[in-house]
């Protein structure tokens, strides 16, 4: 307890030192925190916003579909399936999607699309379609569709008018629909608004010769950051000939961005910390040259050269201490009110960057344990590391020397 | 798409020709093609065929009725199976609609489909739809003179002329001296092999010889190929204009 006291007064016999250390300390701390929690906080709901776009959080397909889409790899029964998986805990939703590649015609205009066969009752718990419809309504009547803005507008259709869509059954003939456009949705997202159609599944199964069968049976679970947590309770339920696939999976391009930017902000941390500790080090070495006859008497009065390089890591520590605090009081100043209201993209003048990559319109930082931790952490380290590169010194340096050595 | 019609069958049928036998050694390869096309010029033709699609795990037949006048005009109406029926196609000229009689709507087939693959078969809109185009589009040679039991067969190898919007770096038709076509292989830009169309059983139809049972195979999947038979077929007929119309797609009669 002595040293600790000690130490603690050691720290004060220079307080401009010591503070502007401490700032530096708390500064990159705040730096690293905010910019991780930004980060926390954008996965999530990307992964959420993308997968209500498209994939869910999970996918069960028949074998080799998402890689090779032919309509005849489709997962039966799946009304069946889909009451069994609702009776796992984990998942939230289950919706049956059945998909085919069609050509959309009205009058003389045609243009091919993704069309997509949903229970308009249950979809709407996995996906945000439904609230993009921008005009008209969502599918009520069973022989209805909604089709995308940009689709719309290069048919010339509008609410009201029937539009004929030609595809492929299961047997390769020609299978028809002549749906009623109900709404037309408008997803910010070019590819989905040019070339997707949904109409009710009844509809399209019937065309296509598909039975109760569907192309994905799409799930939502409770942690979709964490797939694999759900996977040992779906997997059992998952027919002998299809797959499992969750989002990182479906959407390689979504996990492999978030990679990409853990990487390139790992990058950047890393850096700004060894900037910050390489400071430090100097200051260290520093007052090691200061205090180098302080050390020549503590030696003479009998103290070792370990104690001694104790009491600098003791004074290291709490160095360590108050730069860390003033961190997370900076950290926690500025963070408390960005969780509360969040940042809006369009305030970046990223709006447009954020349909694009399927990115929320305000970002809410999210603090984790990594958050509070990796900062302080790798700061302290690098602190123990100076302590021990400018103590080389003390035991380099004879007592005669030490006693003896002039600034 | 595979329920509309090859329109091929028509170039089919024009190819086959007639019985007329050839001098062979004053035709050029121009005047060989065009005289097999030529055959069918401004004649009409009434034909009843069965089309079987072989896969590794199935196989299916259909059977269609066509209806040609002149090299312009077609119309093919699905027979069977049941849940095909009335399904139609016509064609004028360039321009394609097809009929399904579920939905009671006629489509207009774009351009873009044409391109693409007769989707369930190995036939390709594109490949059975165009009449002219092997003697518009492409430079013909006479590469090939043989004299075989069944008669001269010349083979003509047809390249692309330098701006035809062909997706095929050549094709190589086999045809016999009465201007049956025994054989027409389409090569990819690398000249490799991708499919090929072979005449399985030739016989005489009111008084020409045609190609009574042909097969195309793709070279990647030999187990995957589209067979087409004629079960009848009437030539020079009477058959009004009023068949060629959107009016008449929609009459399943």
């Amino acid at each position: 307890m002595l040293s600790v006291t000690v130490a603690w007064r050691n720290l004060w016999r220079n307080r401009r030192r010591t503070l502007l250390t401490a700032g530096a300390v708390g500064f990159s701390v705040l730096l690293v925190q905010l910019g991780m929690s930004f980060q926390a906080g954008s996965y999530e709901p990307m992964v959420e916003v993308s997968t209500r776009f498209a994939s869910g959080h999970m996918q069960i397909l028949q074998e080799d579909y998402n890689d090779d889409p032919r309509v005849e790899r489709f997962v039966s029964d799946a009304t069946n399936l889909r009451a069994e998986l609702l009776a796992i805990p984990a998942i939230n939703a289950v919706s049956n999607r059945t998909e085919t590649f069609g050509l959309v015609t009205k009058d003389e205009r045609s243009y091919g699309a993704l069309v997509v066969g949903v229970d308009p009752l249950v979809d709407p718990s996995t996906s945000h379609l439904s609230e993009q419809v921008s005009r008209g309504i969502y599918l009520e009547d069973p022989n209805s569709a909604i089709i995308g803005s940009a689709l719309a507008r290069n048919l010339r259709v509008d609410v009201g008018d029937e539009i004929v869509i030609l595809s492929s059954d299961v047997d390769g003939s020609v299978a028809f629909v002549a749906p009623t456009v109900s709404g037309v949705f408008e997803t910010g997202n070019d590819t989905l608004d040019r070339s997707l159609v949904q109409v009710p599944r009844g509809l399209i199964n019937d065309a296509l010769l598909l039975g109760d069968g569907a192309h994905r049976v799409v799930i939502m679970v409770d942690q979709p950051m964490f797939p694999d947590r759900s996977l040992g309770t779906i997997s059992p339920l998952v027919p002998s000939t299809a797959s499992l696939l969750d989002w990182r999976e479906l959407m390689p391009e979504i996990s492999q961005s978030i990679r990409l930017d853990k990487i390139s902000n790992g990058i950047v941390y890393g850096t700004l910390t060894v900037i910050v500790v390489l400071s430090i080090a100097n200051t260290f070495v520093m007052t090691m040259f200061e205090r180098t006859r302080e050390f020549g008497m503590l030696r003479a009065v009998g103290m070792r050269n370990s104690s001694i390089f104790g009491m600098f890591l003791t004074e290291t520590f709490l160095m360590w201490l108050l730069g860390v605090a003033i961190g997370y009081v900076l950290s926690t100043c500025a963070l408390f009110p960005l969780i509360k209201f969040g940042v809006g993209m369009d305030s970046m003048g990223m709006d447009q960057f954020a349909g694009l990559l399927f990115l929320p319109d305000r970002i809410y930082p999210a603090v984790d344990l990594k958050v509070i931790l990796v900062a302080p952490i790798s700061i302290g380290i690098g602190m123990v590391l100076s302590t021990m590169l400018a103590s080389i010194r003390l035991y380099r340096l004879s007592l005669v020397d030490a006693l003896r050595y002039q600034e | 798409m595979k329920g509309i019609v090859p329109i091929a069958l028509l170039a089919v049928v024009s190819l086959s020709g007639a019985s007329i036998v050839a001098n062979e050694f004053d035709l050029t390869a121009e005047e060989l093609v065009a005289r097999v096309l030529d055959q069918t010029r401004g004649l009409s033709s009434y034909s009843e065929l069965t089309m079987t699609i072989h896969r590794p795990d199935w196989q299916r037949t259909s059977s269609f009725s066509v209806w040609t006048q002149g090299r312009e005009d077609a119309l093919i109406r699905f027979t069977a199976p049941a849940r095909d029926a009335g399904l139609a196609t016509l064609r004028k000229g360039e321009r394609m609609w097809t009929y399904s009689p579920k939905i009671q709507r006629t489509v207009r087939l774009p351009k873009s489909m044409m391109s693409q693959d007769w989707a369930g078969s190995d036939f390709s809109y594109n490949d059975l739809a165009r009449s002219d185009d092997l003697l518009n589009q492409y430079s013909l040679s006479l590469t090939e003179v043989d004299e075989t039991d069944d008669g001269t067969v010349y083979t003509i190898e047809a390249v692309p002329k330098e701006n035809a919007a062909i997706v095929w770096g050549k094709e190589v038709l086999e045809l016999r001296d009465d201007f049956v076509l025994l054989k027409h292989s389409y090569f990819d830009q690398e000249m490799v092999l991708v499919k090929w169309l072979e005449t399985l059983e030739i016989e005489d139809f009111d008084g020409r010889t045609i190609p009574k049972r042909m097969r195309i195979t793709k070279s990647e999947a030999h187990d995957r190929w589209t067979e087409i038979i004629y079960e009848e077929a009437d030539f020079d007929i009477e058959i009004p204009d009023s068949k060629f119309t959107l009016f008449a797609l929609r009459d399943s009669g």
